[in-house]
């Protein structure tokens, strides 16, 4: 027996732990597991993914996995972005995707017919039953329902063993997670030969861009201002500010501290006096970069930016 | 305004190497100018104020810049192959080395233009955009020797109080108490237990002819700071105060309100020694208790009554050398009932 399986999740979601968490649960239950987490230079927030081999002999392979059998998303807005990974995984095999979404919803997203589909509402679990919005918990208790494997009683030693604290809680979404996900059958049997796989770079590349061999590499490795602009850090968002116009003083004291250059000022056309419409100046985002770090709103003297929840 | 993006050397689908990339958005118009060269697309942590602090230095020093950056998170989280946001040439270097490589920009830069091939009147800043631990820490001797051969440089030392890069261990800038990996706090040790390095003042016992602590928080300050530094003609030093939302461990929207708290508590004074003459940038008229900044950072959960008693204490002597070192009272007595 060989299952390989990958991980996607945002820094901060608990990812390292809980592919650490199956791992130990299957050794617990009599197998070989190999957890090898990846992640690039980009911090809390930029997308993270592990490595989990669980094998019924002795293997030393610590490689990356091109082609999962199981892929598993802490986190439905990276499907769109890791999508190689979704094509990657082998026909038969499974998506697992925490979302707040309804699961056939979910099931168009992923697209494909010949994989099986799980679904849970990992987020909301891990706030009813921990209080936090880390949804590992529910999504080992996922891998495991559809898996077969490992048994609850070694999770809940795992979850001891890595976590040691809240040790019940996380355990209570684990089950629930176990009980209530909600899966989608392969409706098709699918080619036997998948052209995709999921690239080695260690970079975790969220941008529209290609990658090209080492020779076509600019020497020096040099790389161009402006290119960075292709790396849309407004999907990290868990929050995003929206502005009131009519409390904007147009201090600019969000546009000065935003550190993503995410405030702009731009022209906004109002009605004037008399119904005449002009052309006012105004505070807007651009949701294409801003993180929903919240700095905005804070420094605003008037309250009139408010962060509104987005996920 | 629209800001037309040049792609070169990039492999991107449906465009070829050299096409145009049409930014999809507006760029305001500012007494600040409105060019920006630390562009957005970075991977930075959100709220991370290095952002904040990169952006308005290369407004003040404009497009003739040239950054040294050594290894730490503005380095690592900025240039990930194949994209930079800085819009300016900038240079990776090793951990410990931004001062030299700084030294041979600039004697390069004068060499060629004694050769006639860069425009003798051209004026070209070199800065080095370094952390703590790049700085106080493994840099130290390649700044010295920077400073000490007088090269015309900015060092621009961000200071988050750690090594974040690699995981918040402790600097020499960490300060007393703080909790890091490599000095965590535990039942009888209470986190760090050294002091944190003045920088600025070691810089500025080299001779120097500007040296300056600046804080975002306090932009026109920072601003101002930041154009003495580049009309000098020689090297000057700026330390400036950076607040890292996993290392301090706050909610990110305080990530500026932190930086505010550190000046309005007297944990950190913005000064200036130009020419050999202290003065005290940022005036405070009255003092708020130091645990005021304290209580919004998880790095100082741990403190009990008595280790925020001997912080106060520390921080009212550090004031007090400070305002005799500038002749006056500029920053104020605490003032034990103020509000945070
Ligand atoms: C000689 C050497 N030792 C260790 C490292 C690993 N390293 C990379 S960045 C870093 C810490 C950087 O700390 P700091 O300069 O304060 O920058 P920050 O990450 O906090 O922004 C370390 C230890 C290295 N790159 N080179
Ligand atoms: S939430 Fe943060 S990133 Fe977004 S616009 Fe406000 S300050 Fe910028
Ligand atoms: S800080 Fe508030 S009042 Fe000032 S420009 Fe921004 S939105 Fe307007
Ligand atoms: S770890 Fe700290 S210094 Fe590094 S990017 Fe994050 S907030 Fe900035
Ligand atoms: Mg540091």
């Amino acid at each position: 027996m060989r299952i390989e399986s990958v991980w996607i999740g945002r820094g901060g979601q608990g990812i390292v732990t809980a592919v650490y968490i199956v791992a130990h649960a299957s050794i617990a239950d009599g197998f070989y597991a190999i957890a090898n987490p990846e992640f690039g230079a980009e911090r809390r927030g930029a997308p993270v993914k592990a490595f989990l081999t669980i094998t019924d002999y002795f293997e030393d392979s610590p490689e990356p996995i091109k082609n999962p059998d199981v892929a598993v998303f802490l986190d439905d807005k990276l499907i769109d972005t890791m999508r190689v990974v979704v094509e990657a995984v082998k026909p038969g095999g499974y998506v697992i995707v925490s979302s707040g979404k309804g699961p056939e919803e979910v099931a168009g997203i992923i697209g494909r017919k010949d994989v099986n589909i799980a679904v849970v509402d990992g987020i909301g679990l891990a706030l009813k039953h921990v209080g936090l919005a880390v949804p590992n918990g529910p999504m080992v208790g996922v891998f495991a329902k559809v898996m077969g494997l490992p048994r609850l009683e070694s999770i809940k030693e795992a979850i001891a063993s890595q976590l040691g604290k809240a040790v019940e809680q996380n355990f209570a979404a684990a089950v629930e997670a176990y009980k209530t996900a909600v899966v989608i059958p392969a409706a098709e049997a699918g080619s036997a030969k998948i052209s995709v796989e999921i690239p080695t770079t260690s970079a975790f590349l969220t941008g529209d861009y290609e990658l090209v061999g080492w020779d076509q590499i600019p020497e020096g490795g040099l790389v161009y201002p402006g290119s960075s602009l292709r790396y849309k850090t407004g999907s990290w968002r868990v929050e995003k500010p929206i502005i009131d116009h009519s409390k904007c003083i147009m201090c600019r004291r969000c546009w000065l501290f935003c550190p993503d250059d995410a405030v702009l000022e731009v022209w906004r056309e109002a009605k004037g006096p008399g119904g005449r419409v002009v052309r006012v100046k105004a505070i807007d985002f651009s949701y294409d970069y801003c993180k929903g770090c919240g700095i905005c709103a804070q420094v605003c003297p008037t309250g009139a930016i408010q962060m509104v929840r987005e996920l | 305004m629209k800001v037309k993006v040049e792609v070169r050397g990039l492999q991107l689908p449906g465009a070829r190497p050299g096409a145009a990339v049409e930014a999809a958005y507006e760029y305001a118009d500012f007494d600040l100018p409105e060019q920006e060269l630390f562009l957005p697309g970075h991977g930075l942590c959100a709220s991370c104020t290095i952002g904040v602090i990169a952006r308005h230095m290369l407004k003040v020093l404009g497009p003739d810049t040239i950054v040294v950056n050594p290894t730490g998170c503005a380095e690592v989280s900025t240039v990930t192959y194949p994209r930079t946001n800085w819009a300016v040439p900038w240079i990776h270097v090793a951990f410990g080395n931004g001062g030299s490589v700084a030294s041979g920009i600039e004697a390069a830069i004068k060499v060629l233009k004694r050769r006639g091939v860069i425009d003798p009147n051209r004026k070209i800043n070199v800065v080095v955009f370094a952390g703590d631990g790049g700085t106080a820490d493994i840099g130290f001797q390649a700044l010295s020797g920077m400073l000490e051969r007088r090269h015309r440089v900015i060092y621009v030392m961000y200071d988050n109080e750690g090594y974040m890069n690699t995981g918040i261990q402790r600097s020499g800038t960490t300060p007393l108490f703080a909790s890091a990996t490599t000095s965590p706090a535990g039942k009888k040790i209470p986190g760090n237990l050294t002091h944190k390095k003045p920088m600025a003042l070691i810089a500025a016992a080299h001779g120097i002819p500007y040296s300056a602590t600046a804080n975002p928080a306090y932009l026109p300050d920072m601003l101002e700071k930041f154009r003495k530094a580049a009309e000098i003609d020689g090297p000057s030093f700026i330390h400036v105060l950076q607040s890292c939302q996993p290392g301090w461990r706050f909610e990110p929207k305080y990530a500026i309100k932190v930086l505010e708290l550190a000046t309005e508590t007297g944990y950190w004074v913005n000064y200036e020694i130009e020419d050999g003459k202290f003065r005290i940038t940022v005036t405070v008229p009255r003092r708020k208790p130091v645990e005021c900044f304290l209580k919004l950072q998880g790095r100082f959960k741990h403190l009990g009554k008595e280790e925020i008693a001997f912080l106060q204490k520390v921080i009212d002597e550090d004031v007090k050398r400070l305002n005799e070192m500038a002749g006056g009272e500029f920053i104020g007595p605490l003032d034990p009932e103020a509000k945070c």
